[in-house]
């Protein structure tokens, strides 16, 4: 750590102090480059996404076709798991569990977060590599680790943890009361500690390399949105993964060593009743989604970063209000901590606690307003280039309307004792995780592929990739709302509990449809990422003519440090496009300004000024004197 | 050539053929299930009455859903195991019935709730039930696969499915090749005239416009045709006031949606990129950020002011407790227990759940008697124990002739012992039981015994299935589970509850509307209130439900007067009135 901590931002490359040996295994393997970092992120979390689209198509089969055989399903997964080729109860709900939890942590945490924020904080701020390369590296293995426990866990004898992706105890407690929560649940609780220890690492690095590491010229608020959004990521995680850790060692000890945190009063069928007593099963909850709030911002706030920069990029216009959707940031970040009780409005916790975290819920929904209309901004009045990347960003825009409403009515609490735990929900989640954020992870995919592989994802397959999938993900999510306002719980293994929810069966048939029509359409992708990597384009440096340090940066794969030379100087910020007075429609950060800039009400040219020297608006001053209080600006 | 019989030969055979003539007619005639008791149609109907009731849950005719599935059950077992089995399935294997301990072991060792309430006439007509749906007649309702006939029902010839299978992998290959194709042609086309051949950004402007029209209809469309087939109208004086609060929400949010998405695509299309045309440098305007923040916030003030008021008066509601009733939910299904004549819930605690008193009421007589059947047990455990080395031996002996599943599943059992997780399993059991043995004796002996034992719980009346409640009262529902956390839902009461172990919780509400009224106003004979699971609590989440009839004041009277309490035998002299205050006490006792 000693000899990190010795490299200033500026300093030499990293061959100056001796050059070592690259072999396959140090460049490839246990890699301590920050780009190659991000692709082993990239590559094991589209794999585990794949996994996990696996999982939905199966349990959709089952509940649009909860009469039929499928032999083939006997065939694979054997008779224990689906006996006469119809998906067995307990194991739907462990596909369902394990469905979630690879969705939420594994793709959209660690394929979204860790792959973006690993490749574009060194390259944006400057740098030549993370704070600390190897915890980095550590990071990633620790996060590898993860997912092979975890995949490993669905193949056992008794099955995967079933107890849902939110795994309450005392179900998840409890092996005689299902047979998932027995080496499933620990080998599911393994591969959670090894993940917050990864995400954890990783945090840590991406805020000391922000806060410490930006080259000259780049002052917080000459920072791309992407970093201010991975720099929130980073914080929210930091403080919020550590409870959930602690909630799953309180679990661990409650499972293993006779301990009754969570269990009390408790008699199960065969068993008999148990001697635990005095726990309480709402503290997993309040635990559980103390991380569990925090963590869908930290799935949808590098998305919202990475789509403000696209869509700035594509739009050929300055993103709208990069003061207020900092600002907003902030506002969602902190707001996100103190929330976590709308997941538990019905639990029988006080309901004053409800009215409490109803207010902050609902408030939190104006940043995300603001954030919302200042994309529709940028589009007015822009010129529109139409990339892949361009139609995802404004796709996740669509979801994240769309989703976003509906949390509106699950904040209201008293609208949430009918929506808890029904269809509505499921469908308001997957809007804005399942949809919005995974278009920001494939916009930034198609955005920032040059800069990873040196070469173009082809543009055509891209276009088809997005119309299918994006229709396909509204026709699958959309009906949705409707079963769970006709009182339809999920998790539910088939429709047959009551006759009138017959009527759902064939839209149920619709939704599956369309999900198997959209995990075909990922093939699109996957063929399109891999091939391309071999067989496509060659890129030029600057392929979407974009403003940000990353695409000044050659890509060699021989070359760390990012830059061959001295880190180039920051003159501006990163959102001069379509400047009146300059021959291009764009200016990278590094041109400095000539003298003659029209400063157009925003200091964001020229270097660093004190407060007292600007004629800014207020909102600006105000800005950066908070940076300033939170030892965050440079001055 | 005439056979001649000797006398005896000759009886014989007239015997013979008399006997099977007259099986033979009346088997044809008189059909007898392996009960013993004639088949007749009033015993098949009553039997699927108490399926539906008891078994469905778990069980269905044709495949497995938590348990095996039940089709010709009377084929492969006798019927004294099977009245055993159903009646006490813990027993039975308790006692080391072989057949017992292997559908358990089978079944993931997931254990059958016990019946002991089910009398010889039951479990007979419930066999007679299972023999006749297994010979094709008629299925449960809505328990196994679809209740409603979608078209589903005539089984498909497989080589059919096979075929269009195959047809449909081949189409998708096909198509696969032809987007290939196409793509192909376009990227080298345009390599070669070194310019983009299409337009795509007319192309992708044009499809985001005609996308927003097309979706646009498609929300429409939802509305009017899955908008109609949610909930009807909330039964609950509160579920009123939670629906408007719904509409108001709609409205608001349903407009933002309207003019954000249009003007998204909108945008998308308008401002295309085109050779030669420039965007505006506009980088912010501080007065339209603040606008588009304090109008959502006015809004959302507004939601949150109606919220608030609308879940304090369903949160805090000062009628409670006037009329109880306890909800006891448990994997799988719900039970009720009414407070009977004295108005009062008796107490109950975890430790006193037995086979006869399976909601744990505390009743002195009961507790005392559960000591020595617990005592049993630790005993057994410690038989167990001791005998586990033997039970190794014969299941490694046993080992050699096994192949393929059956001796993976043999190699388990083996190493279950040999690494000590019988043993510790079957410590840990008997730990539990040491330790409820010392609470319950504890509770009888200490000062609380009195007021924990008080006869409050001797006339509580426990219904299962089907409960009644009256009409415009205010109704406290109190909920315990056994088990794990479920989720009380009452969808047509706009109602929800976790029902959590440890964690006493209730909901009030005041019905406004009776199941006949309702039925009459749906225009559905059949419709009807029911609790449901909405909280994630096993493999059988998806199949847990009551059924909640209102009924007016006079009709509840005469239902309430006709149940028998529990621990009772006799029906209660005087005719129940809810009106004390039954604030039930969920000792502690540890």
């Amino acid at each position: 750590m000693s000899q990190t901590a010795t490299h200033k931002a500026n300093a030499h490359g990293h061959d100056d102090h001796g050059h070592h040996k690259e072999n396959f295994i140090t460049k490839y393997v246990f890699s301590q480059d920050h780009k190659m970092i991000s692709k082993q992120f990239l590559i094991t979390g589209i794999i585990m996404g794949c996994f996990g689209m696996l999982m939905s198509v199966l349990f959709r089969l089952q509940l649009a076709w909860p009469n039929s055989s499928f032999p083939i399903l006997e065939y694979l997964l054997g008779s224990k798991w689906a006996p006469g080729g119809k998906l067995d109860s307990s194991f739907y709900m462990g596909l369902v569990t394990i469905h979630g939890t690879i969705m939420v942590f594994f793709v959209l945490t660690a394929g979204l977060s860790g792959t973006f924020s690993n490749l574009l904080i060194p390259l944006q701020v400057g740098a030549r590599d993370m704070a600390s390369p190897f915890m980095n590296m550590l990071s990633y293995w620790f996060f590898f680790a993860s997912s092979v426990v975890l995949t490993f866990s669905v193949f056992i004898e008794s099955g995967p943890a079933a107890a849902g992706w939110t795994v309450y105890p005392p179900l998840s407690a409890l092996p005689k009361a299902m047979p998932g929560s027995g080496l499933g649940m620990t080998l599911w609780l393994v591969a959670m500690v090894l993940f917050i220890g990864s995400a954890l690492l990783g945090g840590i690095n991406y805020i000391s390399t922000v806060l410490n590491m930006r080259t000259k010229g780049m002052s917080m608020n000459r920072m791309p949105l992407t970093i201010w959004a991975f720099f929130f990521t980073a914080v929210l995680g930091l403080l919020s993964f550590p409870v959930l850790l602690g909630g799953s060692l309180l679990l661990i000890f409650d499972r293993s060593f006779g301990t009754s945190f969570y269990l009390s009063d408790i008699f199960l069928n065969g068993e008999g009743a148990l001697a635990n007593s005095g726990g309480s099963p709402v503290l997993f909850q309040h635990l559980f989604w103390f991380l569990g709030h925090p963590e869908v911002y930290i799935i949808i706030l590098p998305a919202l970063g990475i789509t403000s920069e696209i869509i700035a990029v594509n739009a050929r216009k300055p993103i709208f209000g990069y003061t207020a959707m900092v600002i907003s940031m902030i506002g969602i970040a902190f707001l996100s901590f103190i929330v976590w009780g709308h997941h538990m409005f019905i639990t029988g916790m006080n309901p004053l606690l409800g009215m409490v975290f109803m207010i902050f819920t609902l408030i939190i929904a104006v940043p995300s307003a603001v954030k919302t209309f200042n994309y529709l901004a940028t589009l007015w009045r822009g010129n529109i280039q139409f990339t892949p990347a361009m139609l995802f960003a404004i796709g996740l825009v669509s979801f994240f309307i769309s989703g976003g409403l509906t949390g509106i009515f699950l904040g209201n609490a008293a609208i949430d004792i009918q929506l808890h735990d029904t269809y509505f929900v499921v469908a308001h989640f997957h809007l804005v995780m399942g949809c919005a954020a995974i278009f920001g992870m494939m916009a930034g995919i198609y955005h920032w592929y040059p800069r990873l592989y040196g070469r173009m994802m082809n543009k055509t397959l891209g276009y088809m990739h997005f119309w299918l999938t994006f229709i396909a993900a509204y026709m699958v999510f959309f009906p949705m709302h409707f079963i769970g306002l006709a009182g339809i719980p999920r998790r539910y293994y088939q429709f047959t509990v009551l006759p009138e929810f017959g009527v759902w069966d064939d839209v149920n048939v619709l939704i599956t449809v369309a999900a198997i029509v959209g995990a075909f359409s990922q093939l699109l992708f996957l063929y399109n990422f891999f091939s391309s990597i071999f067989y496509g384009t060659k890129s030029e440096q600057n392929p979407w003519k974009s403003n940000t340090l990353e695409w000044t940066s050659p890509i060699d794969e021989r070359l760390h440090g990012n830059w061959p030379g001295a880190i180039p100087t920051v003159h501006r910020w990163p959102y001069d496009y379509s400047k009146p007075g300059y021959e291009d429609d764009f200016i990278p950060q590094t041109v400095p300004d000539d003298g003659n800039e029209e400063v157009l009400a925003h200091q964001h040219t020229s270097s660093p000024v004190s407060p007292e020297k600007t004629i800014t608006p207020e909102v600006v001053h105000f800005s950066a004197l908070l940076l300033k209080w939170l030892g965050l600006r440079q001055s | 050539m005439k056979i001649k019989l000797s006398g005896k030969l000759k009886n014989l055979l007239i015997l013979t053929t008399a006997f099977l003539l007259i099986n033979t007619v009346s088997g044809a005639v008189i059909k007898e299930s392996i009960s013993g008791k004639p088949v007749d149609d009033a015993t098949i109907a009553a039997g699927k009455t108490l399926f539906t009731n008891k078994c469905a849950s778990c069980h269905a005719i044709d495949n497995k859903l938590i348990g095996p599935a039940l089709k010709d059950v009377h084929k492969r077992r006798q019927y004294d195991w099977l009245t055993k089995w159903i009646r006490n399935n813990e027993e039975l294997r308790k006692s080391g019935d072989k057949d017992a301990i292997e559908v358990w072991e089978k079944n993931n060792k997931a254990a059958m709730n016990t019946f002991t309430d089910l009398n010889d006439d039951d479990i007979a007509s419930i066999v007679m039930y299972i023999e006749d749906a297994s010979a094709g007649g008629d299925k449960p309702a809505a328990a196994g696969p679809t209740a409603v006939d979608t078209g589903l029902s005539a089984p498909v010839d497989p080589s059919l499915i096979s075929r269009v299978n195959w047809m449909m992998i081949l189409l998708f290959v096909l198509i696969a090749v032809i987007l290939f194709t196409i793509v192909k042609i376009i990227d080298q086309v345009s390599a070669i005239r070194g310019s983009e051949v299409i337009k795509w950004n007319e192309i992708n402007g044009l499809i985001c416009v005609l996308f927003m029209i097309a979706g646009f209809i498609a929300c429409i469309w939802e509305f009017s045709v899955h908008g109609k087939m949610v909930l009807p109208e909330a039964a609950t004086e509160h579920g009123r006031k939670v629906d408007q609060m719904f509409n108001i929400t709609l409205y608001f949010t349903g407009f933002v949606f309207v003019i954000t998405e249009f003007l998204l695509f909108y945008f998308a299309f308008k401002y295309r990129g085109r050779k030669g045309k420039v965007a505006l440098y506009y980088s912010h305007n501080n007065k339209i950020e603040a606008v588009w923040t304090i109008i959502p916030a006015i809004v959302l003030t507004v939601l949150v002011i109606g919220g608030l008021k609308t879940w304090n008066g369903i949160t805090n509601n000062p009628e409670r407790n006037k009329f109880n009733v306890e909800i006891f939910a448990y994997q799988f299904g719900w039970s009720a227990r009414f407070p009977g004549a004295d108005g009062k819930l008796g107490n109950s605690n975890w430790n006193l759940i037995a086979n006869d008193n399976l909601l744990g009421v505390a009743i002195k007589e009961k507790a005392e008697g559960l000591i020595p059947v617990l005592m049993k047990d630790t005993a057994d455990f410690a038989k167990q124990i001791k005998e586990l080395p033997l039970k190794l031996a014969v299941l490694k002996s046993d080992l050699g002739g096994l192949v393929g599943e059956e001796r993976d599943a043999q190699l388990s059992k083996i190493a279950e012992i040999e690494d000590g997780i019988a043993e510790s399993d079957l410590r840990k059991s008997t730990s539990n039981r040491v330790i409820q043995i010392g609470r319950i004796k504890k509770s009888l002996e200490t000062a609380n015994e009195k007021a924990f034992y008080d006869n409050s719980g001797l006339d509580d009346i426990i219904v299962d299935n089907e409960i009644h409640i009256p009409i415009n009262r205010t109704i406290t529902f109190k909920f315990r589970a056994r088990d794990v956390i479920h989720s009380a839902y009452i969808p047509m009461f706009r109602s929800q509850i976790n029902v959590v172990p440890g964690l006493p919780t209730e909901i009030v509400f005041k019905p406004i509307e009776t199941t006949k009224e309702k039925q009459a106003k749906l225009n559905r004979p059949d419709f009807d209130y029911y609790i449901l699971c909405a909280k994630i609590c096993g493999s059988g989440h998806f199949s847990m439900k009551m059924k909640i009839v209102v009924d007016s004041e006079a009709d509840y009277k005469a239902w309430i007067n006709k149940q028998n309490g529990a621990f009772v035998k006799e029906k209660p002299t005087a005719p129940v009135e809810n009106q004390k205050d039954s604030t039930q006490k969920i000792l502690a006792i540890n």
